[in-house]
Parts: C-alpha cells; structure tokens; sequence
C-alpha cells in the first residue's frame, strides 16, 4: 500500500490495477453480494480511477481512492438495483408475493448476508478496517470523510452486523436441512 | 472502539468468507476505454474534412447558406458542361454535318463573288421568306447536284479506271 506511484504513469496503474483489483473486487463483492455486479463496478471504477489518473495526489494513497471511486459506484449501483425493485414490485401490486429462493439462502454466508443489508458506507467501512486492515486515516481517505466520522461508522456498522447475526449464533449447530436429519 | 463491538470471531468469519470469493481477472476495461479515442478518429477526421469544406463554399460564395452554395455549383459546372459539348457533336456525327457545311461553302462559288458577300445580311433578318430562302434553295440544289455527279463522276472514273485496269491485268 505504501508503493510510490507516479500519477499520469500507465506503467504504475497497470502495477496498481494488478495488486489493488482483488482487494478492490473483494471489498464489492462483500457490499453488494453479487459476483457478477462486483466485477462490473470494479472494473467501471478503474476505467474512472485511470481517466483520473493524471490529477491523482500521491499525498493519499492509491489503492484509498481507487477504493473511494468503487465504493461510490457501488453505492450508484445498488441505489439503482433498488429502484428498479421497487419498479417491480409496484408491477406485482396484487399479485401473489414471490419468496426468495430458499437454496439461495442456504448458499448466502452469512456474513456476507447480513453486510448486504448494512448501508454500503457503513457496509465498506467493516470490510476496509477488518479484512483489508486499513487504519482510520485511510479508510477517512477512501470514503471521503472524517476520522472522527470513520470512527463512529465502525462502532454503528459493528452493533448493527452483529444484531443482524444473532440469530444465526443462537442457532449455531443446526442443520440447513431439518427434516433430513428426521429421516 | 470498533473493535470492542466487531469481535475477533466476527472478524475472523469475514476473512473466511471474503477469501473465499475469487476475483475473477476478465481483461481490463480501462484498456479498452483508452483506445476510444482511436474509434473516433474516422468520424473526427469525416467532421474536419465536411467543416473545410463548408469554411472554403463560405469564402468562395460570400454567403453561410448552403442552398447559396449549390447554385454557385450549378453555375460554375453548367458552363463547363456547355463547352465541351460541341467538340463531341462534331466528332460524333461527321457524316451529317459536312454535308450541310460544304455546300454552304461552296454555294457562293458558282454565284459571283459580290453575291456571296451580300448573302449573310438577309440571313440574319428575321423573314426568311423573302430572297435568301430561295437563293439558299437554289445554291441548294445547285450544289446537292454538284457533288452527287461529282461523286458520280468520281466513282465512274474509279470504277473505269479499275474495270480497265482489271480488263487489262485479265487481258
């Protein structure tokens, strides 16, 4: 993370692109819980993050704002993906409700799950400080606010993930399949 | 303070469902994204060549109507056109034209000269009525009669001269 790039230098952002990309991707698989979405938005925020790259500030770091251009886009995308269910869902007005897929459930970890229904900021803020390790200033740096703000983020996201996985701990243990077991 | 509420068994749930995504490395599209400019060239390089073109109609007509423009276009090739079309004419249909021009010239040489100097002015009145259209009829015929026997006689001599050429290589 602490490579010296050169702003402007495709040599470097190809560098940047090879050690930031799995981060990166892995950072929106975990807000948007979709392979395919992750991988559209990753790819949209470097092809952002390499038009910009000439104005690029070497005081921040580089794999930060790469960071901050995909969390943005991922932010876009779902609000996008909400709109368009609420489209759908306003078609369906009265029509028998269709549940999920319960084999989709099954398949969802559940981490994954419940950082799917945080907010994608307070959503990035868990993934950037607990898988990729970022300190506060950089993670401040990649979404674009405060420490101070970083900071509370962390604390709500941390309550609220950990409600929504107090089910699953209390269930710990059980099968995915109940009636198997019976048999 | 965040990590007090994100316990390390949270953590560590994260890290092995997060590890377990594979990034999957499609081409980079920022690649592709900088040849772009590249694909615009033709329609660029189409716009510049359209945009001199009208610039130069505009400096040569004076006028940023294009309708203007292709008037002008019109004049200038009409002209143009126009000259070349009777070389081909004349080169086209010889047979036609010669026979009409050689009797004009050669009508005022049976006629005396002073007549002949005199013949374009009634040509030239708008009655062609009067005296010109029957000396043009006569020279006319005059001179139709003239070249058919000289034609006439030409052929003969030639037909004579072969037939008694011929007569006298068979002889």
């Amino acid at each position: 993370m602490s490579d010296s790039y050169r702003p402007g230098s495709k040599d470097d952002f190809d560098r940047l692109y090879r050690t930031a990309y799995p981060r990166v991707f892995r950072t929106l698989s975990a807000i948007l819980a979709d392979p395919d979405a992750a991988e559209d938005c990753a790819q949209d925020a470097f092809v952002q993050a390499f038009q910009a790259w000439h104005r690029w500030r070497p005081d921040a770091p580089a794999e930060a704002w790469v960071h901050r251009i995909a969390v943005n886009r991922a932010i876009s995308y779902r609000r996008s993906v909400r709109l368009r269910s609420v489209g759908e869902m306003l078609r369906r007005l009265g029509r028998p409700g269709m549940g999920s897929d319960p084999a989709d459930e099954v398949w969802s970890p559940d981490v994954l799950t419940a950082l799917r229904s945080l907010p994608p900021r307070l959503a990035a803020a868990i993934v950037l400080r607990h898988y990729h390790g970022y300190n506060n200033r950089e993670i401040a740096a990649a979404l674009g606010v405060s420490e101070r703000t970083i900071g509370t983020r962390l604390h709500q996201a941390g309550e609220r993930l950990r409600a929504a996985l107090e089910p699953s701990f209390s269930l710990g243990g059980t099968p995915a399949f109940p009636r198997d077991s019976h048999e | 303070m965040s990590n007090d509420t994100f316990g390390p068994d949270l953590k560590a749930r994260l890290r092995g469902e997060l590890d377990r995504v594979q990034p999957r490395f499609s081409a980079p599209r920022y690649l592709s994204a900088q040849a772009r400019p590249l694909r615009l060239a033709p329609a660029f390089l189409g716009a510049s060549v359209i945009a001199i073109l009208a610039l130069s109609a505009f400096v040569a007509t004076g006028s940023p109507n294009p309708i203007v423009w292709g008037e002008r276009v019109v004049t200038v090739l009409e002209p143009i056109q126009a000259s070349p079309s009777p070389g081909p004419e004349n080169h086209n249909a010889p047979p036609a034209a010669r026979p009409s021009q050689t009797p004009e010239r050669e009508s005022p040489k049976p006629n005396e000269g002073g007549e002949a100097e005199e013949s374009p002015a009634p040509r030239e009145s708008p009655e062609p009525s009067d005296g010109p259209s029957g000396e043009g009829s006569s020279s006319g015929e005059t001179s139709s009669g003239e070249t058919s026997s000289g034609e006439g006689t030409a052929g003969e001599s030639l037909d004579d001269s072969h037939d008694g050429s011929s007569g006298s290589t068979h002889d």
